[in-house]
């Protein structure tokens, strides 16, 4: 195999490291050295040559060939197995259907701090260790932590992101470092439909969803909420997530557009064995996320159309009546635009809300990740 | 004694350089498009410019005597902000555009890709800019690979509450950089 990226001789990991520093190939966490036969064995993989292009990164435009990309993975710590799903995570980012799907070139310039997140669902979770449970969203799983800094690495080095000079985002957060989430895949834990179902797919096919998002916000329903001897109902947990969903602030609460809810096991349970699917979860939070208008208006929230207090920062959809101060807001554009997954640890119902960078794209996009 | 070899991370480059268009002679008798970020929202839920705009165009107007059009979007983060087919119609009938109002980073980003796509099929453009993200505007005409793309700033509060600051501050405003505007599409 031909590879043609520039080398450097370095006297050892370290040395590479501070080579790394030097050459602002890092974001300031420490990388991996991007060895020829680490970088040949993650092209081999892919099964693709290495020169194969597989789009151009804004807003550098750098030229993603598979070579690049398995240089990104590589100093991310990725095994080479993991590489198909960075390839994947690549291709969703890229996605340019329509103006407003993922917008790539927006998510790395917004003053938003929406960031890629990865989200796996299917058979690959277990099979390469990509963790669901305790720390869903952390640390604890190299396919997690190494696969979502390799879509780092690449917007990083390939896109060009500079914070101040084309990331323009005002506060960010950890995940712009590594952002990678998975589906719980027990039947145990998950009693609904799966994600990858959601989105056309036979639950025993694996996919890669990338979902652009503000950091996860925990969402605690109070377990005595989920006694049935203590009168709990699914409408008592499910109006606690869906009022932390719609809470001011978001771009979702300006600008609809998606979200992403993440249920624990234990919530998951108690709203399942009460009989409800995860549409009817998806039609409540839908339904409850909201907010009335004239309590808006009496908040500072909202103001009527052509008021000079909205600015551009309130794109509602056209279908909702604003000249009826009883309308309920919602927070995203549709039903369908609210994302679920079931995740997390499995001691207390604990839940997260994901909110979405509005309507102005980072909206989800998903790929089958082809068996190996 | 160097023992490791290591690749290069970063990737080639594929923005090449890229020429302006060429400038006009004049701004006499031109038919101008106002390609405007928000405007809808600047009057009473009727489509509007904004009041910079509709300051210099009242002044293009008596000035040179253009005759103009404009277009505004919601989709202001996203390249193509107006969409490809409309960007290709505004091409084919504009002499000149002026181009704005970015004030915020994916905005930002987006007002330079589209004036590029106009430079390079042949149309002049200045692009308006709000001070916070000057810099940014210039590392995206770098990035971009067209140095020198005209850009004139404003100042971010006169934009920003541009809703609530009074006409003729925002006039003030526009006047003060209106010279900019022929220096930028003219030869």
């Amino acid at each position: 195999m031909t590879l043609t990226s520039k080398t450097y001789e370095v006297d050892d990991a370290w040395s590479f490291l501070e080579l790394a520093y030097e050459k602002g190939w890092t974001d300031g966490l420490p990388v991996a050295p991007p060895t020829p036969a680490r970088v040949a064995e993650m092209v081999a993989i892919s099964g693709r040559a290495a020169d194969h292009v597989l789009g151009l990164i804004p807003p550098m435009m750098g030229k993603a060939t598979v070579e690049k990309v398995a240089i990104q993975a590589v100093m991310a710590g990725c095994r080479a197995e993991y590489f198909p799903v960075v390839l994947a995570a690549l291709e969703c980012m890229l996605e340019t259907k329509d103006n407003q799907t993922f917008n790539l070139r927006g998510v790395q310039d917004t003053t938003h701090s929406a960031a890629p997140l990865v989200i796996l669902s299917g058979p690959v979770v277990k099979e390469l260790g990509f963790h669901y449970k305790e720390n869903a969203f952390g640390g604890g799983s190299r396919a997690s932590a190494t696969v979502g800094r390799a879509v780092r690495l690449i917007l990083w080095n390939l896109g060009g992101a500079r914070p101040g000079e084309t990331d323009m985002t005002h506060v960010g957060h950890p995940g712009k470092y590594s952002f990678c989430v998975a589906e719980n895949p027990d039947d145990s834990d998950n009693p609904w439909t799966r994600f990858n179902e959601e989105w056309g797919y036979r639950r025993d096919q694996s996919t890669v969803t990338v979902f652009a998002c503000e950091a996860p916000r925990n969402i605690l329903v109070r377990p005595g909420f989920l006694s049935e001897k203590a009168a709990g109902t699914p409408e008592n947990a499910l109006r606690m997530v869906a009022h932390s969903m719609a809470a001011p602030g978001s771009n979702n609460f300006h600008l609809h557009g998606q979200c992403l809810v993440t249920f624990g096991p234990r919530t998951a349970e108690f709203v399942h064995k009460a009989g409800w699917t995860k549409e009817m979860v998806r039609k409540f939070l839908w339904e409850e996320g909201r907010h009335r208008l004239g309590d808006m208006e009496k908040n500072g929230f909202w103001a009527p159309e052509g008021d000079a207090r909205n600015g551009f920062w309130a794109k509602y959809s056209p279908w909702l009546d604003q000249t009826n101060r009883d309308t309920m807001v919602p927070v995203v554009e549709s039903e369908k635009s609210i994302h679920i997954i079931v995740t997390g640890g499995g001691v207390l119902p604990v839940n997260a809300i994901c909110n979405g960078w509005g309507c102005l794209g980072g909206y989800a996009v998903t790929r089958l990740l082809e068996p190996r | 004694m160097a023992s490791l070899t290591v690749l290069d991370p970063t990737a080639e480059s594929t923005i090449p350089r890229l020429a302006l268009a060429p400038r006009l002679d004049s701004l006499k008798g031109k038919h101008i498009w106002f390609l405007d970020n928000q405007g809808e929202h600047w009057g009473k839920g009727v489509p509007m410019m904004n009041p910079i705009f509709r300051a210099w165009k009242e002044r293009l107007d008596r000035d040179y005597g253009i005759t103009s059009e404009y277009v505004c979007t919601e989709q202001f983060t996203s390249p193509y902000r107006h969409g490809k087919d409309k960007l290709e119609e505004i091409a084919k009938s504009a002499d000149a555009i002026i181009n704005g109002l970015a004030c915020c980073g994916s905005g930002t980003s987006a007002v330079i890709h589209d004036a590029i796509q106009y430079e390079l099929r042949g149309v002049p453009t200045v692009s308006l800019v709000t001070d916070s993200v000057e810099h940014h505007a210039k590392a995206a005409t770098m990035k971009l690979g067209m140095m020198g793309l005209p850009i004139l700033t404003v100042s971010h509060n006169v934009h920003m509450f541009a809703p609530v600051v009074p006409y003729d501050q925002s006039v003030i405003a526009a006047d003060a950089i209106y010279a900019g505007v022929a220096k930028a599409l003219c030869k």
